[in-house]
């Protein structure tokens, strides 16, 4: 295993002058998650103790085969479950204390997702799209509109606001998808193989885009991907095996890994 | 937790737009289910309507009117061949005092034609106080002469005094009384007659010599009519059973159909949950859908329960008096109960409505348990 695992102080000299760990400014903080399915009779321990702290500003992707447990992970860390056991605060909030209405509030606001399918919603335009997790938020139609409006424009496609997404390529597709995870400016972007469905160059303009918003908005960027471009952009790679959390990497020590493999 | 809000509900309008937005891009499957209420819908109407038009109940409607005519026409026809057996050869007078209802004109009308047909022509059918093709015209004195029966019609009483002069010339012969008083005026008058009046009262007869009443023809009516109303009552039964078992269909037809786009949307709902959407905004969204579907489908539906009925009810009727076809739709769009059309229809439109919010509520639920973490699958 020849992967290194980060310390502490490295992560910290990734973010200098950044985020301030003293105080643990972690937007995402997972302590000993644990989530098991019950199927009849038969359990499936998805995970068995994964702790990780993600920092504020951040751009981290997640590894991992299928089968470790990696999307469960990934639906924990965004709010999309509750874990078994363990805990899981997100901008410090335990999210298992919290009923239906928050958990909405909580998914609106402090997190934006990304999806491998874009999943825009077909029979809407790109603004509407766009505009509709500000009408969940309660911001009246103007307003969305001119948000809406100037996120579109942040992406590049002020232009195409009101085609059908039925209309577009599927780099134009994600970049509506990304705009409408950023409507409500989440501390979050949570996204799934984001440029899995995506051609190498539209991939890579997406990555792009990710980075451009990373230091543009100081947006934290959670990524599953198997996508070596958008590993070698982040910041640290978090590798997912059998429930647990396997280890922590950065970018440079992937590419010995994956030279070592080659 | 002091970062943490509540979402807040959205307003109804919101789901409503959305739900619009939902059926114009899924525009054929809604159209299928539509016509499903659409047939539900529009079969209630046509019972509705029905009602109105044949109906023999509290509201009677013009075919029931007509078939009511048609009935006491026949009642008259079948007393004058019981007492004439065949009318051929025979002479018959028929003495007008008053106006004539309905059923007096089509009985004279009937033996108007009658005298123009080769096998059944009576001899001469006489009238007095009444010029129809066919009839002959004959004095007061003379009409009863040889005739074999007498028939006297019109609302006024006032023959009742002439009676013996009326019947002078008739021996063992049958009269045919179409209003009562007249009955009485010569059951007092032991004249050698035998008489018979119709009313939907009981008929009184008189025989001979005027001493003997029977209730021979009430009888028999009112075992008629308890009949009639016997099958009308378990054709209306059937019709009820049928009824339900046919919204019940719409109903089931409904819940498959949004069970199926439910299915279809999973991601979509699970993308909407993850964006902020409640449980309860995803329920709001199919109600609202299958309301829309179900009102447009009554609609629809109230409309070609409540025409269809009346243009074939239409299209079939016939004159009572002649038997030809063409005058319906004056009769029918003419005397039906627009006011209680109009309130069935609104029922037909709310039943329908309700039953399509019904059918969408195990739907809904099962579409506001759907996880977020649905959106994420790449399969669906």
């Amino acid at each position: 295993m020849q992967g290194m695992v980060v310390t502490k102080d490295q992560v910290e000299s990734l973010f200098a002058g950044g985020a301030d760990l003293s105080q643990g400014d972690y937007v995402i903080r997972a302590v000993d998650v644990r989530k098991i399915y019950r199927m009849g009779d038969t359990e499936t321990h998805a995970l068995r103790g994964a702790t990780l702290d993600i920092l504020r500003g951040e751009y981290l992707s997640i590894m991992g085969p299928s089968g470790s447990g990696k999307t469960t992970f990934f639906n924990m860390i965004g709010g999309l479950g509750k874990p078994s056991a363990g805990k899981v605060y997100i901008d410090q909030v335990d999210i298992a204390q919290l009923d239906p209405y928050e958990l909405a509030w909580l998914r609106c606001r402090k997190v934006g997702y990304i999806f491998q399918a874009f999943n825009l919603i077909q029979v809407m335009s790109c603004l509407e799209n766009v505009m509709l997790p500000m009408a969940f938020a309660g911001v009246t139609s103007e307003d969305a509109r001119d948000k809406a409006m100037e996120i579109l424009a942040e992406v590049g496609l002020e232009d195409r606001a009101l085609h059908k997404p039925s209309e577009m390529s599927g780099g134009q597709q994600q970049r509506v998808a990304i705009a409408r995870a950023l409507a409500n400016s989440p501390a979050i972007l949570l996204a799934d193989e984001p440029t899995a469905n995506l051609d190498l160059r539209t991939g890579e303009e997406i990555i792009e885009l990710f980075s451009r918003l990373k230091e543009t908005r100081g947006v934290t960027i959670i990524t599953a991907t198997h996508d070596l471009k958008m590993l070698k952009r982040s910041d640290r790679i978090v590798w997912i095996e059998d429930g647990r959390i396997d280890r922590v990497t950065t970018p440079e020590a992937m590419n010995i890994e994956v030279g070592e493999v080659h | 937790m002091e970062n943490i809000g509540t979402q807040v509900r959205l307003p109804i309008s919101t789901a409503v737009q959305i739900a619009l937005q939902g059926i114009k891009i899924r525009l054929g499957r809604a159209l299928v289910t539509i016509s499903g209420v659409v047939l539900g819908i529009a079969f209630l109407m046509s019972v509705f309507t029905g009602e109105l038009i044949s109906g023999t109940g509290y509201i009677k409607g013009a075919m029931a009117q007509r078939e009511e005519l048609n009935n006491t026409v026949k009642m008259m026809e079948s007393f004058v061949s019981q007492a004439l057996g065949s009318p051929k050869d025979k002479i018959i007078g028929i003495v007008v005092a008053g106006e004539l209802d309905q059923s007096e004109l089509i009985l004279a009308k009937r033996l108007a034609r009658l005298t123009q047909d080769q096998k059944q022509a009576p001899k001469e059918v006489r009238a007095v106080g009444l010029s129809l093709p066919g009839l002959t015209r004959a004095d007061v004195r003379e009409v009863g002469k040889d005739a074999s029966m007498l028939i006297v019609m019109g609302n006024s009483g006032a023959l009742a005094t002439a009676f013996e002069a009326l019947t002078a010339g008739m021996e063992q012969v049958y009269v045919l009384d179409t209003y009562k008083p007249v009955v009485m005026a010569a059951a007092e008058g032991a004249h050698d007659v035998k008489m018979r009046t119709y009313a939907g009262a009981p008929v009184v007869v008189v025989e001979h010599s005027g001493q003997k009443y029977e209730q021979l023809y009430g009888d028999q009516q009112q075992e008629v009519l308890r009949e009639q109303a016997e099958k009308a009552e378990s054709a209306r039964f059937r019709t009820v059973w049928v009824m339900i078992i046919s919204l019940l269909v719409t109903i089931i037809g409904i819940t498959n159909s949004l069970l199926m786009s439910v299915t279809e949307r999973f991601k979509e709902i699970g993308t909407m949950k993850c964006l902020g959407a409640l449980s309860v905004f995803i329920r709001q969204l199919f109600l609202i859908e299958s309301a829309l579907i179900g009102f447009t489908g009554s609609f629809l539906g109230m409309l070609v329960g409540a025409l269809l009925p009346m243009l074939m009810y239409s299209i079939s009727y016939r004159d009572p008096a002649t038997g030809a076809l063409g005058a319906g739709f004056g009769v029918i769009f003419g005397t039906i109960n627009y006011p209680l059309l109009l309130a069935a229809g609104l029922s037909a439109v709310v039943v329908g409505t309700l039953l399509a919010i019904m059918a969408a509520i195990y739907p809904a639920n099962f579409a506001a348990r759907m996880v977020p973490a649905m959106a994420l699958r790449s399969n669906v």
